[in-house]
């Protein structure tokens, strides 16, 4: 198999070889001697040497000598630049530096008779054309005539060198000269062209037909072995082929994902290996896919048992929610109800309705059945409060309100209930409070009416006080009284419900104990805080710093 | 007696009430007659419906939660009937759940009272309401 593979790539070659030289045999080599300057050369060639280029197939070979390497490499690069259209037909050049006077035939003397002639003309050619140009710039300049091989001249006149407005004889000579010399290279081109056509065999001495002989002995040799190569493979191919073929389909059954394929390991050798590599990839690959699998399984499983689990924790919240919303509902309507029927029948007897005796004793026990059925009716609205805050069913309302208009509200009506148990009551103002706040006025009042009646209620002797500060970004209710204090030990639970300082105030002073859990709650629903400070026997203040919540500015399309 | 209103405010008014609760029933029936009206009552809407044809009343308290047919089943006979489309029904009630007063309107009351009940409140909601209706307005004797 190597061997083929040998066999075929050295056929190539020969081939590649053996059709170079042919295009070499009809290529147009220029030898150019160093007795010339290089830059009268390339002037000379961009101009005039065109139409013989264009005689033939391509430029092969630019020789150009001369001693100074870097000058003629500067000025091969200028030429080049200039003359693209020129260069796109040379397709080997090279530059190569020769020594004054040495004959550039030499450096082709391997080549053929027919090449050698043709060099020799193109150096004829050269000369002649070169010299020709020379010694018309050297007319123009001087207006002196130099001989036609006076090319050495040249070499230090070229500084000079302009293009002639005018030519003189001489020059039309040497024109002629020119001429002549290029017909005679035309037609030695030709005859080289003709003979290397018509009569091969006669240059079966050269030395190009030798190597083309070589050449089509080496191919000869390739393509012999690439048959014997492709006959071998032929018959090998089925060896071969069929392993590659199965490994194929196992592997397409595979990707098709039917796991149950495995390559056929019966095989010797590399392809024995290779199918053995497959088969533990393959084992592999499953393997981990079923763990995978399993994982995913497990996890889907998982996932599901959450899902169901967060689902019935959802479904029994959401009932407890409507338990409690129905409990609440109907724990409000049954006890309205009874209370109904006190406050109604009580309100009749008072209006000595449906021929009711009325007398002064009954007027002190109906007063006493309305203290009782209000402090209830109060139970029941604070029960109802805490129950909705709790339960998350508080919905506060957004509604602008003017805090100075309510503190006076407040302190209308703290402002009598303090009257009523002998006390004196004040009440401050901030001035700098926003005209409006957004909130829940009803709230708010809650909290403010709480802690007033408080204020009042442990307070015998003395002041209650109502402030409304502005404080930053806040406002503040302030209650504070000269009442009896609240122990320190105490200010911790006050705020908790159904507590109070403790049994014997209880028995006292009444109350649900649920008042300032109302007041916290609903603070902290307002996205505000309760705070208290107190001296036993002295009194207690209490401050409610809640969140100013300013209108928005009204737009003008509003 | 509510000082600023005359006894005989209701006089000639036939009005019937409806209320599973007696003793609901009680306290609005003695106001009412305290004022003069011509009193009807019922325990549950079915009830009700039938005095309510029969009397053909100006006015008809009624209670929501009931048992057999409750306010709401009530207030919708009513309202197919159209010969009874000027009678003033004003639904009465404990339920002091947000969103009640609001339903009670939109299912055809024309008014909406609160349990707990006083003379004072009772008769100041109503006689508030009853002066907001034109024609029945002119029926009170004030």
């Amino acid at each position: 198999m190597i061997g083929g593979v040998t066999a075929l790539l050295i056929g190539i070659i020969g081939l590649v070889a053996f059709f170079s030289l042919q295009q070499f045999n009809r290529s147009f080599s220029v030898m150019i001697d160093n007795t010339v300057p290089t830059d009268q050369v390339l002037r000379t060639l961009r101009g005039d040497a065109q139409d013989i280029l264009a005689s033939a197939d391509q430029l092969a070979l630019l020789i150009v000598s001369g001693t100074d390497t870097d000058q003629i490499d500067g000025e091969y690069e200028d030429f080049k630049n200039a003359e693209s259209n020129l260069l796109a037909d040379v397709q080997q050049l090279a530059i190569i530096p020769l020594a004054p006077g040495e004959p550039a035939s030499e450096l082709v003397a391997p080549v053929g008779a027919g090449v050698q002639r043709l060099i020799s003309a193109a150096n004829a050619f050269v000369d002649g054309f070169a010299t020709a140009h020379l010694l018309s710039l050297t007319d123009a300049g001087a207006s002196s005539s130099a001989s036609p091989d006076n090319s050495t001249a040249g070499a230090s006149a070229d500084s000079s060198a302009e293009t002639p407005s005018v030519l003189p004889q001489s020059l039309r000579d040497l024109q002629l000269n020119f001429e002549q010399v290029e017909t005679e290279f035309l037609s030695e081109l030709d005859e080289f062209v003709s003979v290397e056509a018509d009569e091969s065999l006669q240059f079966q001495t050269d030395s190009v037909a030798a190597l083309q002989n070589a050449i089509l002995a080496i191919f000869g040799v390739a393509a012999v072995s690439l048959v014997v190569s492709i006959l071998g493979a032929v018959v090998g191919s089925r060896q071969i082929s069929r392993p590659i073929v199965a490994l194929i389909e196992v592997a397409q059954k595979l990707t098709r994902g039917d796991y149950s394929q495995r390559a056929d390991v019966s095989s010797f050798g590399e392809f024995g290996t290779l199918s053995r590599a497959f088969n533990t990839m393959t084992d592999t690959v499953l393997s981990r896919q079923q763990e995978l699998s399993q994982l995913n399984a497990t996890l889907e499983k998982r996932v599901r048992e959450r899902t169901r689990e967060a689902e019935a924790a959802r479904r029994v919240a959401e009932e407890n929610n409507r338990l409690k919303s129905e409990f609440l509902a109907t724990m409000s309507h049954e006890l309205r109800t009874p209370l109904n029927a006190i406050e109604g029948f009580t309100s009749i007897i008072r209006n000595h309705m449906g021929g009711t005796e009325y007398n002064a004793s009954t007027a002190r026990y109906v007063d006493r059945i309305e203290a009782n059925s209000k402090r209830l009716l109060q139970l029941i609205n604070d029960f109802l409060d805490i129950s909705r805050i709790e339960s998350g069913r508080l919905q506060l309302a957004h509604s602008p309100f003017s805090p100075t208009e309510l503190g006076r509200r407040w302190a209308d009506l703290a402002g009598g209930l303090a009257e009523k148990s002998g006390l004196g009551f004040e009440v401050s103002l901030d001035p700098s409070l926003p005209e409006s706040i957004v909130g829940d006025e009803e709230a708010v009042s809650k909290i403010a009416i709480n802690l007033l009646g408080n204020a009042v209620k442990f307070t015998e002797k003395g002041n209650v006080e109502l402030a409304l500060k502005a404080s930053g970004d806040n406002w503040q209710i302030v209650v504070s009284d000269t009442g009896i204090g609240i122990p320190p030990h105490a200010r911790e639970f006050i705020f908790d419900e159904f507590r109070q300082v403790d049994q014997t105030s209880k028995r006292k002073f009444g109350g649900t104990g649920l008042g300032l859990a109302i007041v916290q709650k609903m603070a902290r629903a307002m996205g505000g805080t309760v705070t208290v400070e107190s001296e036993v026997g002295h009194g207690s203040t209490f401050t409610v710093t809640l969140p100013i919540v300013l209108e928005e500015p009204i737009t003008a399309s509003a | 007696m509510m000082q600023n209103l005359p006894g005989d405010l209701l006089a000639g008014w036939d009005i019937v009430v409806i209320d599973d609760e007696e003793d609901s029933l009680e306290v609005a029936s003695v106001i009412l007659d305290a004022y003069g009206a011509n009193v009807h009552c019922a325990s549950d809407g079915k009830e009700g419906l039938e005095v309510i044809r029969s009397i053909r009343p100006r006015l008809v308290i009624s209670d929501l939660s009931m048992p057999v047919m409750d306010g709401w089943g009530l207030i919708y006979e009513l309202r197919q009937d159209t010969t009874l489309h000027s009678t003033q029904i004003i639904a009465l009630t404990a339920h002091a759940m947000p969103g009640d007063a609001q339903r009670a309107l939109e299912s055809g009351f024309n008014n909406y009272l609160t349990k707990p009940l006083t003379v004072e409140t009772f008769m100041e909601n109503l006689v508030n309401l009853l002066l907001a209706t034109p024609m029945l307005a002119d029926l009170l004797n004030i």
